[in-house]
């Protein structure tokens, strides 16, 4: 096959018009599921990394191995496997700032300091939660929670994915899912109240 | 905490988070919108890649298939030394015989009579 590209939507293809418009309608597809996911994906990406610099270099990044690697998979599957790439960018994030604190040894203190804050800030009444929600002390709450309850919550309370998906997203037991978002929705409603 | 303020949290958290998502600013759209672009526009360029890549390894093929002359070797270059020093000798006793033939047949001939007649 040979290709020219004209602009990121149009490609003269040789020999057949119809490799052409598969060709095509597959970066139509492309572009309209990526426009759909790159909001929730930069405000998952920002609440972990706490940086929007960051938050897009991940989500950039994940759009391109979606697009190199798993084009050709089936549209349904698109969703579940750009959140597993995001959730392992954000995880190699992690890593390399670990990496990075311990060299400088100045630390990774801000993190531990913020989940203890979660958990020392104690009950007040139920029925304030809802009151007192803001999406500040939300996002405040979120960015504090440790990683896998952050992941656990934001792919199965706002993303709407099953247990089941979410457990592959995350490749652990779903056991693990329910015990991450147990813990993960106890801590918010505990911070936020 | 009930199951029904827990879904509450739930629906609140969520559409507050949407709210967060949709309330991006248009300079964070617009790198989004970039990013987006730049890993389609990978995937064309991975596929011209492909597609430039395959035609040039065509067209090599073809020209080798179009141009290729297998070339003789050179005659001797490569032989064993020996051989074909005995060769060389086989070909000069052949030479030997032939003019011992020669002289033979010269002599028959009579071409030898002027140096006879002289002496």
């Amino acid at each position: 096959m040979i290709s020219i590209a004209v602009d990121s939507h149009s490609i003269l293809s040789f020999p057949g018009i119809t490799e052409f418009a598969s060709v095509q309608e597959k970066q139509s597809e492309l572009d309209r599921f990526l426009a759909s996911v790159e909001r929730s994906a930069f405000r998952m990406a920002e609440i972990a990394t706490r940086n929007p610099d960051d938050a897009l270099d991940i989500v950039q990044d994940t759009m391109i191995k979606l697009v190199v690697k798993y084009a050709d998979k089936p549209v349904n599957e698109w969703r579940p496997l750009f959140y597993s790439i995001l959730r392992s960018r954000i995880t190699d994030f992690h890593r390399k700032k670990t990496v990075i604190n311990r060299i400088f040894f100045w630390g990774n203190k801000d993190g531990e300091e913020d989940a203890e804050a979660v958990d020392t800030s104690l009950s007040d009444p139920v029925e304030l939660i809802l009151e007192q929600m803001t999406l500040e002390n939300l996002l405040k709450a979120l960015q504090a929670l440790p990683a896998r309850q952050q992941e656990a919550f934001l792919l199965r309370t706002w993303q709407g994915f099953s247990v089941t998906e979410t457990s592959k997203i995350m490749k652990c037991a779903e056991g693990s899912v329910k015990t991450h978002l147990y813990r993960a929705t106890n801590a918010l409603k505990k911070a936020i109240g | 905490m009930t199951f029904e303020k827990n879904d509450d949290f739930s629906e609140q958290s969520r559409r507050l988070l949407d709210l967060h998502s949709e309330g991006l600013d248009a300079a964070t759209l617009s790198r989004l919108h970039r990013a987006r672009n730049k890993a389609i526009e990978g995937k064309s360029s991975n596929w011209i890649q492909w597609g430039f890549g395959g035609a040039v390894v065509a067209s090599l093929c073809l020209v080798v298939l179009v141009f290729y002359r297998p070339i003789a070797p050179l005659p001797g270059i490569y032989e064993d030394p020996i051989q074909q020093a005995v060769a060389e000798e086989i070909e000069l006793l052949n030479d030997l015989e032939f003019v011992a033939w020669l002289i033979m047949e010269e002599g028959e001939n009579g071409e030898f009579t002027d140096e006879q007649s002289s002496t």
